[in-house]
């Protein structure tokens, strides 16, 4: 379901009157997203569904708090999740160093097993490639494929210009080319 | 391995290598982003039931039990506030009450002790 910025403004209309068939169906539009974008940042990739639920809550709550004028839906709540997810591992990075939480274990989100061993090889290494990006590289990347955000939205999310988004994305996929490239060369 | 083996494998990988886009280098910048997208992208990924589900139930869940408000801290303040301060002056009085016992020596060295105690307060 392809839900226009528009449509999606007109959504957290609703939202601030407190309709919640229009906070289902901002879940529908933005949720896969939200959720991708979250598997691929999070340190631990089994906390995107928590992090997802916590976005839309956020939303829910603060609904009346999005300026419609300021700028679209999409970006108000990618960047509620960037934020989060920054949160989220910051918070587990030190419990991980105090000794609250284990290393997380290596997470096993392959495809499946009927994708076969050439998708997770690719999958691993792709997934590893991205992982050794810059912060901001990384973010700005991941914001463009999963969340399929335009260069004026990422710069609206990271609080940035399109300029220096731009810059971002071209770094970023010059540095997978080459890592990509180079761990796929033949023995 | 015999070098039959050897040759299979490496025509695999080549395979492997030819069938990866993301290897392509003729391929331009939206098609890389589709291709990562794509390989970043499980089945099921578009499914938010159990998201929207888990989401609305929270919500019910927070208008069911309502708002906690912010300053209940404590349960008894007032109680907890008049146990600290009664404990406060009973230790004074105890304090006051045994200064006699004490000869100069040993006053000395409580008045030392709580000139450093009152130092590492202050840090």
């Amino acid at each position: 379901m392809t839900t226009t910025p528009a449509e999606a403004k007109d959504l957290m209309a609703a939202l601030v009157a407190g309709d919640r068939r229009a906070l289902a169906q901002l879940i529908q539009a933005y949720g896969p997203g939200i959720r991708r974008y979250a598997a691929q940042v999070l340190t631990v990739t089994s906390e995107a569904e928590d992090v997802a639920q916590e976005v839309f809550l956020r939303a829910w709550r603060k609904a009346d708090s999005y300026d419609p004028d300021k700028g679209a839906v999409s970006t108000w709540l990618y960047r509620i999740a960037v934020n989060l997810c920054i949160d989220r591992n910051r918070r587990g990075g030190f419990r991980r160093f105090v000794g609250l939480e284990a290393m997380p274990e290596p997470e096993d989100d392959t495809p499946g097993a009927e994708d076969g061993l050439d998708a997770r090889q690719r999958l691993a290494r792709t997934r590893k490639a991205i992982a050794q990006l810059p912060e901001r590289q990384r973010r700005a990347i991941l914001l463009k494929i999963t969340g399929d955000l335009s260069t004026a939205e990422i710069a609206a999310t990271l609080g940035t210009s399109e300029g220096a988004v731009e810059q971002l994305l071209v770094r970023a996929r010059t540095a997978l080319r080459a890592t990509i490239d180079r761990e796929d060369e033949l023995p | 391995m015999t070098e039959e083996d050897d040759e299979k494998m490496i025509l695999k990988l080549a395979g492997d290598r030819i069938g990866d886009p993301l290897c392509d280098p003729g391929l331009d910048d939206d098609a890389f982003d589709r291709a990562l997208a794509a390989q970043l992208t499980r089945s099921g990924d578009h499914d938010v039931a159990l998201l929207s589900r888990s989401v609305l139930s929270a919500l019910s869940e927070d208008s069911a039990v309502g708002t906690m408000p912010q300053g209940e801290v404590l349960s008894e303040p007032l109680t907890w506030g008049a146990g600290f301060a009664g404990l406060l002056l009973l230790f004074a009085g105890i304090g006051y009450a045994a200064v006699p016992l004490f000869d100069g020596g040993t006053s000395q060295l409580m008045s030392d002790m709580s000139g450093l105690m009152s130092l590492l307060g202050g840090m």
